[in-house]
């Protein structure tokens, strides 16, 4: 049931209309910290592997599986995209680059503008159920607060 | 690996298996992928490997098995519904009359891809209990896997020979109807006159001492008339094989070698085919080198196999070459498209024209037929049959724990059953889902048994004594490897039904109401079954294994009639122009003696032609000087000894009457002869046999006095009766290979080297074999019933081990869904005492009805072992009430601890529970 529901939302990657921003949340715990880790810059899959794991203080630790299954759910939503033949990647030597990182089998990864919206929904997501949360004295109001 | 800077990569073994671990995924996933994941796994093996070094290594190849089939799983299900849903939709737009819409993909293998992702996660949910369940698995199919596999090689591989169901072994039928090896001349008249046989060969035993280049040595090998290699239908892969012109006196001195030996003895020396080996001290060339992995069954003895081949070169002058000289073996390939019964006819025919022919010379007409592969194997059929018995029933009481184990969490999933089914999941979906899981957890633990498998059979293969033919050959093959597979899907099916058709038949009402209470009491019926079936499989398991140790503590205690602690044995041959006389033999002996008394720690010492328990075999027929007119079927047939004046002192066998030898009986004096008490009472008995004569042997032999009669020893093996026996002064019965047994002071084996020198300072080019104390020759003869003893020890051991936590995980499973009762019980005033009788009561139940079925299975079962049992009948009850009696107590110490836990509850809490 659970993967229909994936793929229903993979197929419908239209962009940036709110509807498909509305139909993308809530995230796995894993995707938002793939997508978070991302909007500091582009990393490749050892990178992102090692920031979630930093930055969500060990709570989440990927295996090679679940990371590159996560990544390819996040590629065929289109909330990530790959880095080096995009865009972005200017010039000659900038594409040789790539072209050498590709051959070392490291290729990175970006956070798409979608995605970014997305991350972003999330986060107000949360933050709406925190005040909520606050308000209900499930949390601490001031404990929490950084 | 420790250079920081270096790239890690992914190659060798860990390539290939995380490559394997990769197919987990579908194939466009992989090439979209694969690399990058092989890359990004290689940087965190690198790091674990700085980090934690092995363990961590380890940790990470576990946690990535599990993550890696986990999330390939999910992503083939999910692939396998994109493409369902896809087509479903193409089918939705396009005006088709079969517009039935699911959801879900309804393709049988995105189910079951879909199912095996739900069983993973499920198996993940609770790691313990898979831990637990993988283990007890592993252990159960790993044994099973490990047996089988050396029943596989040892059994039912075909032999190594060319169509071998065509071959079998010919014997002359004994005054007994036993089979009795054959003479030379008959052998001859049978390779002349019978044509319904495509070929036939003679074997006899051959032990040369090889010397010259290397250490000397005793070599294993046989003398085959011309045709052997061709009726087994074996070529020598480098060189040829034996010419006709070769089986004949004087040109006969070629020999064809093992590949072993051509390793071991010549370095693989490919130019080896011409060269020459100096055998006995006469000189061989070697003319062929038999293919790699050619295992020698037809040898000596099963761990003796032949590892060189000469001609037998008889002719019919020869003294040994009679009729009744009986001692060569026959093999014989059957011609092709001939029935037995053709072939077995004629040689009947020609037997009966024999005997007619030369009445004293055969015992009785007729010939034996025995396939070569039963007379090769047959002796290991039994035993192996028991092991393999054995592990299927540890397997069986693994099955029910795990089935029990199962049925114990279905009461945790009712609810997700319930909802599953209120959401519209058919029943025969959810069973196939409730299957799916049990047997990928047998399969998973069917992997971890392979490993287990994998690496037991060669420890045990080399720790068992190698009394076994081809045991060495067995492996974890495809014939294994299928088995494996087979036992894990029937048992993962067979111990899923239960816990699927408990589930299933209580959905609704578990959905209607969350107590389920009539549901709880059938499932823990359900389970109590389960343990009294683990208790009677592991009940019947150490009846079997308690039988075969009291046998063996009878053995052991058998009297063998001379003392065995603080003996030690060597076998030395001497041979070859060198020793061409009977004195020169005499006086080489008398010098190795003269050596070895005079080392410090060693009391008295003798040889002797066969060493009683060594696996030696030289029987005689006895003619009795007062009984001339006995026929050669009425003749006993004595185990003879050549033995120098102390032997008796050494071996400790008492003299009972007369004297024993001594430095008086020389080579010219009277031929004297001792015999023991049972040849006495058999041939005179209630006669003083001091002073009556006996022949031994031919004819042409001389007549014997008996001087003394001496206590009977074992001989063939502690389980037999010990046989007649009689003993000869060796000079004046000269054998070229003597046993040197040497009485020591101290520990036996300390001396091992001192006389190993001592021989060798009197002749260095002798070679001296089996060199061992007496204590373990008695051990090897007993080798084929130690190991079943360990191994039968070791499996019950695990049998009554899964038995007590079948047990205890049952009823402490009981204790938890009951606490609330147990907390009224106690809120009204129930004494804890009879909380505690409540919970045993329970067990005892199940345990008791367990013992009564094992008992019943365990008589029906334990008669197979027959011949394999000594001193106890295999209804021993002793046995059956003693180890019943020692289950019941392991089971109530099982019961003990929920039992406890249950005394110990706060009835407040417990009421207040759920």
């Amino acid at each position: 049931m659970y993967t229909a529901y994936m793929v229903g939302r993979s197929g419908s990657s239209g962009h940036s209309d709110r509807g498909s921003i509305a139909r993308s949340l809530p995230l796995r715990p894993r995707d938002l910290f793939v997508l978070l880790v991302l909007s500091d810059g582009d990393l490749h899959g050892y990178g992102i592997m090692k920031e979630v794991e930093r930055e969500s203080r060990g709570t989440v630790r990927l295996g090679v599986g679940s990371l590159y299954r996560t990544l390819s759910r996040l590629l065929d939503s289109r909330l990530i995209e790959e880095a080096g033949g995009g865009a972005d990647a200017k010039g000659a030597a900038a594409r040789l680059a790539a072209a050498r990182e590709r051959e070392e089998q490291r290729r990175y990864y970006r956070l798409s503008p979608f995605g970014r919206q997305v991350a972003k929904a999330e986060a107000e997501r949360l933050r709406e159920v925190l005040r909520l949360a606050r308000a209900k004295g499930l949390v601490e109001a001031a404990g929490d607060t950084p | 690996m420790s250079d920081p800077r270096q790239r890690a990569t992914l190659d060798g073994r860990g390539g290939r298996l995380f490559g394997w671990l990769l197919r987990a995924y579908p194939a466009a996933f992989r090439a979209r992928f694969g690399a990058e994941m092989r890359a990004v796994f290689a940087e965190r093996l690198h790091e674990e490997l700085e980090q934690a070094g092995r363990w961590g290594v380890l940790r990470l190849w576990l946690r990535s098995a599990c993550d890696l089939a986990a999330t390939g799983c999910a992503q083939r299900a999910a692939a396998a519904t994109a493409l369902a849903a896809r087509l479903s939709a193409r089918a939705a737009s396009s005006p088709c009359r079969h517009r039935q819409v699911h959801r879900q993909g309804d393709g049988t293998m995105s189910k079951l891809f879909q199912d095996l992702g739900y069983a993973l996660r499920a198996l993940r949910k609770a790691p313990g209990l898979t831990l637990v369940s993988l283990l007890t698995l592993g252990v159960a199919i790993g044994a099973n896997t490990a047996v089988f596999s050396i029943v596989n090689g040892v059994l039912l591989r075909p032999l190594p020979y060319g169509e071998p169901e065509r071959l079998f072994t010919l014997w002359e039928r004994g005054a007994d109807g036993k089979q009795e090896n054959v003479g030379y001349a008959t052998f001859v008249d049978w390779q002349s006159r019978i044509h319904s046989l495509q070929s036939l060969a003679a074997i006899a035993y051959w032990a040369p001492s090889v010397s010259g280049s290397g250490t000397p040595e005793r070599l294993e090998g046989l003398r085959v008339t011309r045709d052997f290699f061709r009726t087994l239908g074996v070529r020598p892969a480098i060189g040829r094989d034996f010419l006709p012109e070769e089986d004949q006196r004087g040109r006969h001195h070629v020999a064809i070698v093992s590949y072993e030996l051509w390793q071991r003895r010549f370095g693989g020396d490919p130019q080896l085919v011409g060269k020459t080996i100096v055998l006995d001290g006469l000189t061989y060339t070697l003319v062929g080198v038999l293919p790699r992995g050619h295992q020698t069954l037809i040898s000596t003895g099963p761990n003796k196999p032949a590892e060189i081949w000469a001609p037998l070169a008889y002719n019919s002058s020869l003294p040994w070459a009679c009729r009744d000289c009986h001692h060569l073996r026959v093999v014989a390939r059957l011609g092709r498209g001939v029935p037995l019964v053709r072939a077995s006819a004629e040689l009947d025919a020609l037997s009966r024209a024999l005997f007619a022919e030369y009445p004293k010379e055969y015992e009785a007409p007729g010939v034996i037929f025995i396939p070569l592969e039963e007379y090769l194997l047959a002796d290991y059929r039994r035993p192996l049959a028991v092991l393999l018995g054995a592990v299927g029933f540890v397997l069986a009481i693994a099955c029910a724990n795990i089935s029990s184990v199962q049925l114990a969490r279905s009461q945790r999933r009712q609810g997700e059953i319930a909802v599953r089914t209120a959401l519209g999941a058919t029943r025969s979906r959810l069973a196939q889902q409730l299957l799916t899981e049990s047997v990928l957890l047998h399969l998973l633990g069917g992997c971890l048994g392979l490993l287990l498998a994998a690496g037991s059979l060669s420890i045990l293969v080399r720790h068992i004594p190698p009394n076994i033919p081809r045991l060495a050959a067995a492996t974890v093959d495809a014939r294994v490897l299928a088995a494996t597979f087979a036992v894990c899907l029937l048992t993962g099916v067979a111990a899923g039904l239960a816990p699927a058709r408990h589930l299933l038949g209580s959905e609704l009402r578990a959905a209607a109401s969350a107590a389920g209470a009539g549901t709880a009491v059938r499932r823990r019926r359900l389970s109590g079954v389960l343990v009294s079936a683990d208790v009677a499989l592991a009940l019947v398991l150490v009846i079997g294994t308690g039988l075969m140790v009291r046998s063996m503590l009878h053995l052991l205690a058998v009297d063998v009639g001379f003392e065995t602690r603080g003996l030690l044995a060597a076998e030395i041959s001497v041979s070859g122009p060198r020793f061409d006389g009977d004195a020169k033999i005499v006086a080489f002996y008398d010098r190795v003696l003269e050596r070895v008394r005079s080392l410090p720690g060693v009391e008295v010492a003798a040889v002797t032609s066969q060493l009683p328990l060594g696996g030696d075999f030289d029987g005689r027929g006895v003619r009795l000087f007062d009984r001339p007119n006995q026929s050669e079927a009425e003749r006993s047939s004595a185990q003879r000894y050549a033995v120098s004046p102390d032997y008796l002192r050494v071996m400790r066998i008492p003299l009972l009457r007369g004297r024993g030898f001594g430095p008086g009986d020389l080579t010219k004096t009277a031929p004297a002869v001792m015999i023991n008490k049972a040849l006495s009472e058999r041939v005179w008995p209630g006669q003083e046999p001091l002073g009556k004569r006996l022949q031994i042997g031919g004819p042409d032999q001389p007549w014997r006095t008996v001087v003394g009669v001496v206590g009977d020893t074992r001989h063939v093996g502690l389980d037999l009766p010990p046989p007649l026996q009689l003993y000869l002064p060796q000079r004046q019965f000269v054998d070229s290979d003597m046993i040197l047994v040497v009485r020591t002071a101290g520990e036996p084996q300390a001396l091992a080297a001192a006389v190993r020198r001592a021989i060798w300072e009197v002749d260095p080019d002798r070679p001296i074999t089996r060199l061992a104390t007496m204590d373990r020759v008695v051990e090897v003869s007993l080798g084929r019933r130690l190991l079943l003893q360990r191994l039968l020890i070791l499996f019950a051991a695990i049998a009554v081990l899964l038995a007590m936590i079948g047990i205890y995980g049952v009823l402490s499973c009981a204790v938890g869904e009951r606490t609330r009762e147990i907390g009224v019980r106690m809120a009204l005033g129930a004494r804890r005492s009879t909380i505690c009788a409540l919970i045993l009561g329970a067990g005892a139940r199940q345990t008791a009805a367990g013992l009564a079925a094992g008992v019943v299975l365990a008589l029906a079962l334990t008669r197979f072992l027959g011949s394999l049992l000594y001193g106890v009948t295999a209804q021993d009850p002793i046995t059956f009430g003693g180890l019943a009696l020692l289950l019941a107590g392991v089971a109530a110490l099982a019961a003990y601890l929920p039992a406890r836990r249950a005394m110990g509850l706060d009835p407040v809490a417990a009421v207040r529970a759920e």
